[in-house]
């Protein structure tokens, strides 16, 4: 049905007016509630604890945010301020997700050249995808030491995922495509530059996405074990001496962070698609 | 006639719908009053409102101004009442055939061993026999719609609204879907309305046809079919049959738009 | 071996070859189709056997003969030697069950809390509208940075390691049971409507039954969160389980211990994630998706 587009316009008729001003005033509805929500949300984090209803020396106020902010600015755990800790998370995530970008499209597209190699590998990959690996966060700070185990944390998180993930968007490319190119005479190289890995861009943002998560619980969970900055080694040590305080504010950093990531990688979906 | 009401009757009904660049006037008073057990298309160009017609009919959308009575009663904006068979089969594709097809005795109440044991003899008698326990995805188009068009059959109103139900068939099995409906039409003796594209379907299968006309939705003009049933095939190239053809085709493109429309 | 069609593509370009005039200007290469040749399954199979004892065979040479330092890597027979132990005196069976017991718990609890709330949000467009920014919300934190909390909050027993995992899963599982929800044909809510269904009828009848691939496309995803979760909750503060193995035994650099711990806390992982998988099958083949 085409009631939309071969809608008569009339837009003096005070049905329209009306129905235009209900259609705001439900937005508008919706909006308000939304924020009434959050602010009733604030209002009982900072009232409960006050009266002792539920115990302060775990929850925090909303109202200490901006002043531990502040004071985790100058005087820090470790001499460092807040700022160098979030930087510390964020290269750690970032060189850990793009590596495991890299180094998985790479392996992803061997095992596509070769598939014998695919069917070789196919258990241990699965396995590896399977095992649980924040489970090895003790053993990579013995053999790798404070820094580089956080990098390997961040990579090995996200590489078996991205190996499997876009081996997977390979395998989904339309075979006529491929028969396509294959009657213009097209060598395997020029079908995987030309064909195969342009179609699967959708499949890269995608693992993209997963990954700049799964790289972030890497790093977080790796300074919770390892490292002596960072904001993982900041909710840890404030969880440690109970300064609730100090937790809050870095758990808070750390959701702008990633919802910064994630509206980034958005963004670049939104441009790349756009391009297509 | 006079004395018995109408099976349906769709009394002056008006649809206005407000879209976001303004009022839309989909259909202007309406009034159709259908005998029972009568064959009845209404054909028209893509957005005359036939669906909205439709949906009025089942209840599914409360009409601007104007009643739908049937059997004399008004009802108006209340479902369940007759049978609507939409343009997808929409057939579940968690469901055998079987339990598909008694989805509306479900939703009724009726108990499941009893509404099996109906749809059963029914599948068995109109073609889907071997087909009860497949599921949707194993079946061809056709037979997808044979199950749809079952399911709105058993759930056992008077009344059964077809939209465009042979639109996405391939010209073949459109016209064994032709002749397999007749054949449910005679033998229950519904009262059928019909919306189709296609002139030739229209007056191939039905008492009379109501030719609509768009912006806004309305009836332009109702022909009453006079051809001698049964029908067969060659009914389609006697004068009479070319003649009103003609007369619904050339009511289609004087009600068309201009190409080049002002906005 | 080779693929069907590929003789057949092949043979069009050589029939093409010689009826072409011969002309000078440009001559397109002429050439067969690479075929590539598939492995037999034997061979493929002594591979992948035959990586794993390379591997086992050279670490544990490597180690005795020097060439890496045992006391950091560790070596296979040692490594068997301490399996050995943690299965006959250690604390096997306690820390395996301890773990499972926390994955378990709290992958039902989330999984299943979770998949209600999303298929809660079909019931009022509004509703929908006012939670969704919160869930989104919830999902851009990483839930494992507020484990610190979860076991001030809730101890260092069982319930914490619950709390973390149900917290990892709740998220994923609401979503995905809201895309369901958002993927579903409002014509086939119109055709229950015109059958005289109720609201509940059609939730029942249509909305849970096309939304249940989708739930249950989670559960491996879910599974390995779950895992996690408990792992991560057991590392910050914890008295048992396969991850407080691990720390334990890292702290006190007994490397043959942490790959024993790694090793059966990576069975357990497999075995989990084959039985969701089959599971999975089985859900699948049952709703004819």
């Amino acid at each position: 049905m085409s009631k939309a587009n071969s809608a008569t316009l009339a837009s003096a008729s005070p049905q329209y007016r009306n129905w235009l001003q209900r259609n705001r005033r439900d937005q508008i509805f919706v909006r308000v509630t939304q924020l009434a929500v959050l602010l009733v949300l604030l209002i009982l984090w900072e009232v409960l604890p006050k009266a002792q209803i539920i115990n302060p020396l775990f929850t925090s106020y909303p109202s200490m945010l901006w002043p531990t902010f502040l004071e985790l600015l100058t005087a820090t755990p470790q001499q460092a301020s807040i700022l160098s800790h979030t930087l510390s998370t964020v290269v750690a995530t970032v060189i850990g997700f793009a590596a495991a970008m890299v180094l998985g499209t790479t392996i992803a597209a061997t095992l596509w050249w070769w598939n014998s190699l695919y069917k070789v590998l196919d258990p241990y990959l699965v396995v590896a995808n399977a095992m649980p690996k924040t489970a090895f966060v003790p053993i990579f700070y013995i053999w790798l030491g404070a820094t580089l185990s956080i990098y390997g944390m961040s990579l090995a998180i996200s590489l078996f995922v991205t190996i499997l993930m876009i081996y997977s968007g390979f395998q989904s490319i339309d075979p006529n495509k491929i028969k396509l190119a294959q009657s213009f005479g097209a060598s395997k190289g020029q079908i995987l530059r030309k064909v195969v890995l342009p179609g699967s861009v959708p499949t890269l943002i995608a693992t993209l996405k997963v990954n700049a998560g799964l790289s972030l619980v890497g790093v977080v969970v790796g300074e919770f074990q390892s490292a002596n900055l960072g904001l993982g080694y900041l909710i840890q040590y404030g969880s440690q001496i109970f300064k609730m305080n100090i937790v809050m504010t870095a758990v808070t950093i750390l959701a702008i962070v990633s919802s910064v990531m994630y509206l980034a990688i958005s963004w670049l979906e939104a441009v790349v698609m756009r391009r297509r | 006639m006079l004395s018995s009401p109408p099976k349906l009757y769709v009394d002056n009904v008006c649809m206005t719908f407000k879209t976001a660049t303004g009022v839309f006037e989909a259909l202007v008073p309406v009034t159709l009053s259908i005998p029972s057990g009568r064959f009845v298309s209404l054909i028209g160009p893509s957005g005359c409102g036939k669906s909205t017609i439709f949906n009025i009919i089942a209840g599914l959308l409360e009409p601007t101004a104007g009643k739908v009575l049937i059997d004399g009663v008004d009802a108006t904006g209340t479902i369940g009442r007759v049978g609507y068979m939409l343009q997808k089969d929409l057939l579940l594709p968690w469901r055998s055939v079987l339990d598909n097809v008694i989805l509306g005795m479900e939703i009724q109440g009726v108990p499941l061993r009893e509404a099996r044991e109906r749809a059963l003899s029914l599948l068995q008698r109109y073609g889907l026999s071997g087909f009860e326990y497949l599921y949707p995805s194993t079946l061809s188009g056709g037979m997808r719609q044979r199950a749809a068009l079952l399911r709105t059959l058993l759930f056992d109103t008077d009344i059964i609204l077809l939209d465009e139900p042979f639109g996405a068939l391939d010209a073949q099995t459109k016209l064994q879907m032709q002749e397999w409906l007749m054949q449910l039409w005679s033998d229950f003796g519904k009262t059928v309305l019909f919306v189709t594209h296609d002139v030739e379907e229209a007056i191939y299968l039905s008492d009379e046809v109501h030719v609509m006309g768009t912006r806004p939705g309305c009836i332009l003009e109702s022909i009453l079919i006079m051809l001698p049933r049964p029908r067969v095939r060659t009914s389609s190239l006697t004068p009479e049959f070319i003649a009103i053809k003609e007369h619904c085709l050339n009511l289609l493109t004087a009600s068309a738009p201009a190409l080049p429309e002002a906005a | 071996m080779a693929v069907q069609d590929s003789p057949h593509v092949a043979d069009v370009a050589l029939d093409l070859a010689p009826a072409k005039p011969v002309t000078n200007t440009t001559a397109k290469p002429v050439h067969r189709l690479p075929v590539q040749i598939d492995w037999p399954t034997w061979a493929i199979v002594t591979t992948q056997a035959g990586i794993l004892v390379g591997i086992i065979g050279l670490w544990e040479a490597a180690a005795t003969t020097s060439v890496i330092d045992a006391f950091f890597w560790s070596q296979p027979s040692a490594i068997w030697h301490t399996l050995k132990i943690f299965f006959t005196t250690g604390d096997a069976w306690t820390d395996i069950s301890f773990t499972f017991r926390s994955t378990i718990f709290g992958f039902l609890l989330g999984t299943a809390a979770g998949s209600l709330l999303g298929l809660s949000f079909w019931w009022s467009r509004n509703y929908a509208a006012i939670v969704q920014p919160y869930i989104i919300c919830l999902e851009s934190i990483p839930k494992l940075a507020l484990a610190p909390l979860i076991i001030l909050v809730f101890g260092i027993g069982l319930g914490s390691k619950v709390a973390v995992a149900t917290a990892l899963t709740l998220v994923v599982s609401t979503l995905t049971a809201y895309a369901g929800v958002k993927a579903l044909d409002p014509d086939g809510e119109k055709l229950f409507y015109s059958l005289g269904a109720t609201r509940w009828q059609v939730f029942r009848k249509l909305v849970v039954p096309f939304c249940l691939p989708w739930i249950i496309s989670v559960l491996r995803v879910n599974i390995g969160l779950a895992l996690t979760g408990a792992i991560v909750g057991e590392f910050i503060a914890s008295q048992h389980g396969l991850g407080r193995a691990i720390l334990y035994a890292g702290q006190t650099y007994d490397i043959a211990l942490v790959w024993v711990a790694v090793l059966v806390l990576s069975t357990l992982a497999i075995i989990m994630y084959a039985a969701v998988s089959w599971l999975e099958s089985l859900l699948r083949k049952g709703t004819r998706q």
